[in-house]
């Protein structure tokens, strides 16, 4: 091991955050391209739950097997890390996504928190968000979560006029969104985000700006404002190619965000992400581990992971999840392939295949720089080289991101690199500049040395 | 070896596709304990997965049956499959011409096809007796009486003898055996003349070169003869000869009326072409066999590797089919939309289809095909003329006097009620009617001449689908005739994407040119801006679709599942961008250039 490895601690340690999806709603929502459905039986979110309960289990037997067969060793990964199974890694984060969560019954849900407990070493501070949408959310779900440890909710909420509600698609109505919001932190929740949606068909700024503001009266702890996307598959998608909707220019588009961005800021909140706003210490945690390359695990249908560097994707098939878990393998794509290479080993697990198979590190990078320029902090150069075990300026040494420094899109300083607000309009561009198109020669001798290995 | 002539038959099987010749076939080298029945993998004789797949016949496989007749003498029964497919009537006319006599088996459920009269008088062409076999007698549908008494009427030839068989059940096979042995007359020739040999079928061997299949009509042939073909002039010395029993086993020599493959160190199965006469160099025969034609191709489509696939890999499978088929040829070829590739020729559409799909299966290649074009005679204003098989290469209309189109003669066999369809689809094609016949009561067989560009564009499909896959077609080639034709071009953001350029006729071009617009729209998915899609004939444009645009260039989500899709979309737009610099700016998926040719069924 070199001194210059063992300096970087790898994208696979640190605390893991761990994700849930719950891929039912009780309607599609016109702008969701995401993985969810009605329900097609009144019990399939109830055996959803059991196998969501079951993937866990066998996480979790899986990793302690793991750790068990290496405690002791200096077993080091591909990349001359020390590999660790999750069966001590601990977990700082959970969260339950969708879909609509919140559809799941009480019991359901508590048996589901319960189990997370029991598969994953949960740290005392542990952040577990329940995704929710106001009209499944009743009094007794909310009680039945707090119950199970839940301290930070997340409420659908998209907008409060009943206008746009009807245009988007959504079930609940202004009235209900509202007491939602009443419920939750008359029961005591301390930690609310509210999702919003700007420039879908029809949106003005006066009505965007209404819901700004009435929605900052209710003082939530963190704000989610998402400029309407295009998701192949939605409603939306489909009635716009065919000329049956029109969405705002994109010049009044940027407007209506731009018209957040003001206004968010001057309420005090820190405009931490692209599309995300937080008072003092609310940020989610969770969240963040997607944008600074930090480890997680995707559970249920579809569910991605990104887990000792390796990057996989759950079956997204119904029927191929559940097989694989009655036969108690993780429903994950591809893994059998990989397990068949690693057959000589007792052990077919994910941390196995991963150990085996980590995302190269050079997409790694990219996929840092990517990810890290959503946020407010930008690419930290310490961070980069604590991960990576690369300096930040040699990598990118041939990448032109200066251009963009003068032109005001990005701002240097000591620590890092960051778009400008302005930079943000422009963001896909300035990103696309940092993902390189073939590995670099070093890394290519360096994968070729470990194959040999 | 030497069997005496009196002891040896060879025949065809003839039939239409489905009608049962290979399962026939098979059942005959079973019951004469030429392939044990637990090794028969089913239709042995095709040996090319997809031809099992799709159930024809495409390649000719050639087979010596030992036969202990009920006359107490063993006889040799060359059997030559042949083809079963319009397209390859030139292999089907040499493989009959290696015969004496043919097996027409008809499928007692359907009668007679458009395919089983074609080839049919192919046979008679070559003097061959036919001797006619009802087969599927199994099936409840079957009416054999009604189909011999078809047979009589519409081929005009003796059905009473002909045996009811089940090739499926293996029932009255035995018979048909002695039948062979008795109605296929023995062959007659001169066994000290100088050596006149037929070549009906070669094939590629990695480690013996090309194999030739031939029927040995005058004269003998042994390892060691030094050998001249006599149409392409070239001299080889023979290392093998031997008979198939299926497999090859090498014999010492071949004599006057047998049927076997000589290997000569052939590097090219072009060099050994079907048709071609073999005699010695040393004491040639007067004259060759009659009926050489070198291949000639009718259909050419653009063949390019997907992308990410490699361009030499495609080379290479191009390269390795043609060595195997001689009437495949390639050139390559650079187009602006798909970069470079290869001009393909093909005989008809479907030998089109069996090298794009042998290329996807057996190579394991992803690749792009072209619409599908024929040769254009183009005449110049200043007198030249040209043969165009790409409409890229179409002069600009100012130069052009004159264009002339190949027309065919198309049989479509069909039952009664269709006939009112098929005129439709046939005078929607611009085909003219020469004559309708009767073949029975309920059957009719409709001839038209139509030009071959209307026959590869959707015609097969549009019969297919008017006739509840009832309808037959068989065509020929008749002759070139002058026509209204006009070079449709194809704009995505107003740049020319040449890969979709077609000719067409100048009264289609409207309808063709908003069907291609449309169908483009549904496929090319949208962009960060507005993707005008045009047709047009010359500067001016006659039909026009838009896919709007989609304009955001800030991800607003990107969590946990989103991150290599979001990479990706990223990639793609600066790669997109990149592109605008060299040609066009549109993404064209792969399914944009078949999307165009598929039969549109609202069409009439």
């Amino acid at each position: 091991m070199t001194a210059e490895k063992h300096a970087a601690a790898g994208t696979s340690g640190g605390p893991l955050g761990i994700y849930l999806h719950i891929p039912f709603c009780e309607r599609k929502c016109r702008y969701c391209g995401f993985l969810s459905f009605v329900p097609s039986a009144a019990d399939q979110p109830h055996r959803y739950a059991q196998l969501l309960a079951e993937e866990m289990k066998l996480h979790a037997v899986q990793a302690r097997a793991w750790d068990a067969k290496t405690a002791g060793e200096t077993a080091t990964d591909a990349c001359g890390r020390h590999a660790k199974g999750h069966g001590r890694q601990p977990v700082d984060s959970v969260f339950f996504g969708g879909g609509t969560p919140s559809l799941l019954a009480p019991e359901d849900l508590l048996m589901l928190l319960d189990q997370v407990r029991r598969c994953f070493p949960l740290t005392d501070d542990c952040e577990i968000t329940v995704e929710t949408n106001p009209e499944s959310l009743t009094r007794s779900k909310i009680e039945a979560l707090l119950a199970g440890g839940v301290n930070r909710f997340s409420i659908g909420m998209q907008s409060l006029r009943p206008a746009s509600l009807a245009v988007l698609g959504r079930i609940h109505d202004r009235e209900r969104a509202l007491r939602a919001y009443r419920d939750l932190r008359e029961a005591g929740a301390a930690n609310i985000n509210i999702d919003l949606m700007f420039a879908y068909p029809g949106h003005q700024a006066a009505a965007w700006q209404e819901d700004l503001k009435e929605v900052v009266a209710l003082q939530p702890d963190h704000i989610s404002a998402y400029s309407l996307q295009l998701e192949e598959g939605s409603a939306f998608y489909r009635d716009y190619k065919a000329g049956r909707i029109d969405l705002p220019e994109d010049a009044q588009e940027r407007a209506m965000y731009h018209q957040a961005c003001r206004f968010l800021a001057s309420k005090g909140y820190a405009h931490y992400e692209i599309s995300n706003w937080a008072a003092q210490g609310k940020a989610c945690r969770h969240n963040m581990k997607y944008w600074r390359m930090r480890p997680f695990l995707g559970l249920g249908l579809g569910a991605s992971s990104f887990y000792q560097s390796a990057r996989y994707r759950n079956f997204a098939d119904p029927a191929r999840y559940e097989k694989a878990l009655l036969l108690e393998r993780l429903p994950i794509e591809r893994i059998e392939e990989q397990a068949d290479a690693a057959a000589a080993d007792p052990l077919p697990g994910l941390c196995v295949a991963a150990a085996r198979n980590p995302e190269p590190l050079w997409i790694q990078e990219d996929i840092y720089c990517m990810t890290a320029l959503r946020t407010r902090r930008g690419i930290l150069y310490a961070e980069f080289s604590a991960l990576f075990g690369e300096a930040f300026a040699a990598v990118y040494d041939a990448v032109d991101y200066r251009r963009w420094i003068a032109q005001g899109f990005l701002e240097e300083t000591e620590q890092g690199l960051a778009l400008t607000v302005a930079g943000i309009d422009r963001s896909n561009e300035i990103m696309a500049d940092f993902l390189r198109e073939s590995a670099p020669q070093s890394h290519a001798a360096e994968s070729e040395r470990r194959t040999r290995r | 070896m030497n069997t005496d002539q009196k002891y040896i038959r060879n025949f065809s099987i003839i039939a239409h596709i489905d009608h049962g010749k290979s399962t026939l076939a098979d059942r005959l080298l079973e019951k004469t304990g030429m392939i044990a029945h637990r090794d028969m993998k089913e239709q042995y004789l095709d040996n090319m997965d997809l031809e099992r797949e799709r159930g024809i016949t495409i390649k000719l496989q050639t087979t010596c049956l030992s036969y202990k007749a009920k006359d107490g003498h063993e006889y040799m029964l060359n059997l030559i499959d042949t083809p079963g497919h319009v397209d390859f009537n030139y292999e089907v006319s040499r493989s009959l011409a290696a015969c004496e006599g043919a097996l027409l088996v008809v499928d007692s459920t359907q009668g007679v096809e458009a395919q089983t009269l074609a080839n049919v008088y192919l046979a008679l062409d070559e003097d061959l007796e036919i001797f006619p076999v009802l087969n599927k007698i199994d099936l409840p549908s079957a009416h054999p009486e009604e189909v011999r008494t078809e047979i009589e009427e519409v081929i005009g030839i003796d059905a009473s003898e002909a045996p009811l068989v089940s090739a499926k059940e293996g029932t009255g096979i035995e018979e048909l055996l002695e039948d062979i042995v008795h109605y296929i007359p023995a062959p007659q020739g001169d066994v000290n003349a100088p050596l006149k040999a037929l070549i009906f079928d070669s094939k590629y061997d990695n480690y013996r070169g090309v194999v030739i299949y031939t029927r040995i009509f005058e004269g003998r042939v042994k390892t060691g003869d030094v050998i001249r073909l006599m149409n392409t002039k070239k001299i080889y010395e023979v290392t093998e000869v031997g008979i198939l029993s299926p497999g090859p086993l090498p014999v010492e020599a071949l004599s006057a009326g047998e049927v076997g493959y000589i290997c000569a160190a052939i590097k090219q199965v072009r060099d050994a072409r079907v048709g071609d006469t073999i005699t010695l160099d040393d004491a040639p025969t007067k004259e060759p066999l009659p009926g050489y034609k070198k291949a000639q191709s009718m259909v050419f489509c653009g063949i390019y590797p997907s992308e990410g696939e490699n361009y030499e890999n495609v080379k290479d499978a191009l390269e390795k089919l043609q060595v195997n088929d001689a009437a495949f040829h390639f050139e390559p070829e650079t187009s602006t939309a798909l970069g470079f590739g290869f001009r393909c020729g093909f005989l008809g559409l479907l030998h089109m289809e069996i090298i794009v799909e042998r290329l996807e299966r057996e190579f394991d290649l992803a690749v792009i095909t072209t619409s599908p074009s024929v040769i254009y005679k183009v005449v110049r204003k200043d007198g030249r003329v040209e043969m165009i098989q790409n409409p890229s290469n179409f002069p600009d209309p100012v130069e052009i006097d004159h264009v002339e189109e190949p027309i065919v003669e198309a049989s479509i066999m069909t039952p009664k009620d269709y006939v009112g369809n098929i005129m439709e689809i046939c005078q929607g094609r611009r085909g003219v009617m020469k004559n309708m016949e009767y073949i029975t009561e309920n059957r009719v067989q409709l001839h038209y001449e139509m030009p071959l560009n209307e026959v590869i564009y959707d015609f097969f499909d549009a019969l297919k689908s008017k006739t509840r896959g009832y309808g037959s077609l068989d065509y020929e080639f008749l002759r070139y005739q002058k026509a209204n034709l006009v070079k449709l071009d194809i704009l995505l953001n107003k740049e020319q994407v040449d890969a979709l350029s077609m000719i067409v006729h100048a009264d289609n071009a409207y309808q063709r040119g908003r069907f291609v617009c449309k169908k483009l729209k549904e496929v090319i998915p949208m962009h960060q801006f507005e993707v005008p899609i045009q047709a047009c004939i010359g500067q001016k444009i006659i039909a026009r679709e838009t896919v709007r645009a989609y304009r955001k260039d800030v991800i607003a989500k990107c969590y946990g599942g989103d991150i290599s899709r979001k990479k990706k979309l990223l990639e793609k737009q600066k790669e997109g961008k990149k592109r605008m610099r060299q040609f066009g700016t549109v993404e064209v998926p792969q399914e944009a250039f078949t999307a165009v040719l598929k039969f549109d069924d609202s069409k009439k």
